[in-house]
């Protein structure tokens, strides 16, 4: 294995324990919660 | 090298006096000066005088007596010309080993080359050429070659100012070059040296890492492609790991169902569930809002997950909605009567769940008929709430794809750049997709 393709393996390890630590946590940075704050709520229908 | 050492012979330069080696005696034919240039008949025992220059040598990157193994065989450089095209500007190094003969070390923008001189001629297929079951395209044609300087020995008359029309084929990695003149036609096959290869040999430093701006070897295979063929396993690898993590982790478990029940345009309606028990660490929530009676309105629905013990508060909101009409086109519906919200890293705790609930109707002016088929409109609208332990976030998944595609397409993008700038260089079109996949090839 070249030392290119040593150091992007280390990167998609990396990825791969963010995402299995995301994980565990039950965090995701595009989670609904907290939206209710500020949130722009549009009503009716868009039928024209 | 120990027997040809003797064979390597000294004689003044008739010019400058100084002491020039002759390092392939009895196959060189001209002799210059690596002090003054000038070019002396090495076949003429006095040293005869061909053409007379006074003007200092470069300092070359392979100083001329120097050996080096290439390829398993030991080298000595005894002659170095510069040539020009007009544009572009390389140097030559001549090498020399009495068992094999003379090769070609061709440096240009810090790239090597080595080159060897055909015995017979290439194969012609349509504009290609073949050698050796490898074929060659077209690249440059009909340039014109000339020597600008030069210095050492050569095993034939070379002089400052020889002028060669040339022509050059390539294949990722090789050059096949056509050198003519009155007398003569010669084919020269080049090989594209890796730095650390070259550098092992002579010692020379290593060509500077190929920037967008720069421009490479017509041959010069992308340093980009070798890097994508052995990472695209690595990243199928990691994708499919992904996709194992996704399916073993964010499971909704041990749902819990709550209802509320709320008028359109009545007050809003609040209530609170629970305990709802999380026992490990943090974790996600999973809510499944559902107003399946919701018609020509929408329902608002906050969720709020609050902690008995500290009374940190964590909130989401959803909006179900439902219209439905009849115009010219025929009958229309809009809206989603179900919305599924997640609540990210919830502290193990024991939770409330707050539902504020309003229900309205909608009372703004379209340009069509309501659907009147039903009378529910006014009439009160059931929330039901699905609450599940664990969520499965399909985002996470897919900023983890992005993260791991990322280097691969960005030496993608450099490898695109690189072969634009290489076929930039070519004669006719510009370069294309073909050209791209083309460069991935393997020398």
């Amino acid at each position: 294995m070249s030392r290119s393709s040593f150091l992007y393996a280390l990167w998609c390890m990396a990825v791969l324990g963010l995402y299995l630590f995301a994980a565990s946590q039950g965090y995701s940075p595009f989670a609904d919660g907290g939206r209710t704050a500020g949130a722009y709520r549009a009503y009716g229908p868009h039928h024209k | 090298m120990s027997p040809e050492d003797n064979s390597v012979r000294t004689l003044s330069c008739p010019a400058c006096g100084g002491t020039i080696a002759m390092r392939a005696a009895g196959y060189t034919v001209t002799l210059a000066c690596e002090y003054c240039g000038t070019l002396i008949d090495a076949t003429d025992p006095d040293a005869r005088i061909i053409t007379r220059y006074h003007e200092t040598q470069a300092s070359l990157a392979i100083p001329l007596g120097t050996r080096g193994t290439l390829r398993g065989v030991e080298w000595e450089a005894i002659g170095w010309l510069q040539r020009s095209d007009g544009w572009a500007i390389w140097e030559e190094y001549l090498l020399f080993n009495p068992y094999a003969g003379y090769r070609w070390l061709i440096a240009q923008n810090g790239q090597w080359t080595l080159g060897m001189m055909l015995t017979a001629a290439p194969q012609r297929d349509g504009s290609d050429m073949i050698v050796a079951g490898r074929r060659f395209s077209p690249f440059y044609s009909g340039n014109t070659a000339r020597v600008t300087r030069v210095a050492g020995e050569f095993y034939w008359r070379v002089k400052v100012g020889e002028q060669v029309r040339a022509s050059d084929y390539v294949r990722p990695g090789f050059m096949l070059s056509l050198e003519q003149d009155e007398q003569e036609k010669s084919w020269t096959i080049g090989e594209w040296l890796a730095p650390r290869e070259i550098r092992a040999a002579f010692d020379v430093a290593p060509p500077p890492m190929w920037m967008p701006g720069m421009t490479p070897l017509a041959h010069q295979p992308s340093p980009y492609a070798r890097r994508i063929k052995g990472w695209w396993p690595i990243a199928a690898l990691s994708f499919l790991a992904l996709l194992l993590l996704l399916t073993l982790f964010g499971r909704a478990m041990q749902p819990q169902t709550f209802a509320v029940t709320a008028v359109p345009d009545g007050p809003a309606v609040s209530q609170t569930f629970g305990p709802i028990v999380l026992p490990l660490g943090r974790q996600a929530m999973t809510v499944e809002a559902t107003t399946p009676g919701v018609e020509q309105g929408w329902v608002d629905v906050d969720v709020a997950f609050v902690d008995r013990k500290t009374q940190d508060s964590y909130d989401a909101y959803a909006l179900n909605e439902h219209y439905s009409g009849r115009d010219s086109d025929g009958y229309w519906s809009e809206g989603s009567r179900s919305q599924t919200l997640k609540v990210a890293s919830l502290p193990a705790g024991t939770y409330d769940l707050v539902v504020d609930v309003q229900a309205h109707h909608w009372g703004g002016a379209v340009s069509s008929v309501w659907d009147q088929s039903t009378e529910s409109e006014k009439s009160p609208v059931e929330v039901v709430l699905t609450v599940a332990r664990g969520a499965r976030f399909a985002s996470n998944f897919w900023l983890a794809v992005l993260m791991i595609l990322i280097p691969p397409l960005l030496m993608l993008l450099l490898h695109i750049l690189f072969e634009n700038a290489r076929m930039a260089q070519k004669d006719g079109s510009p370069a294309d997709a073909d050209d791209w996949l083309q460069g991935m090839q393997s020398p």
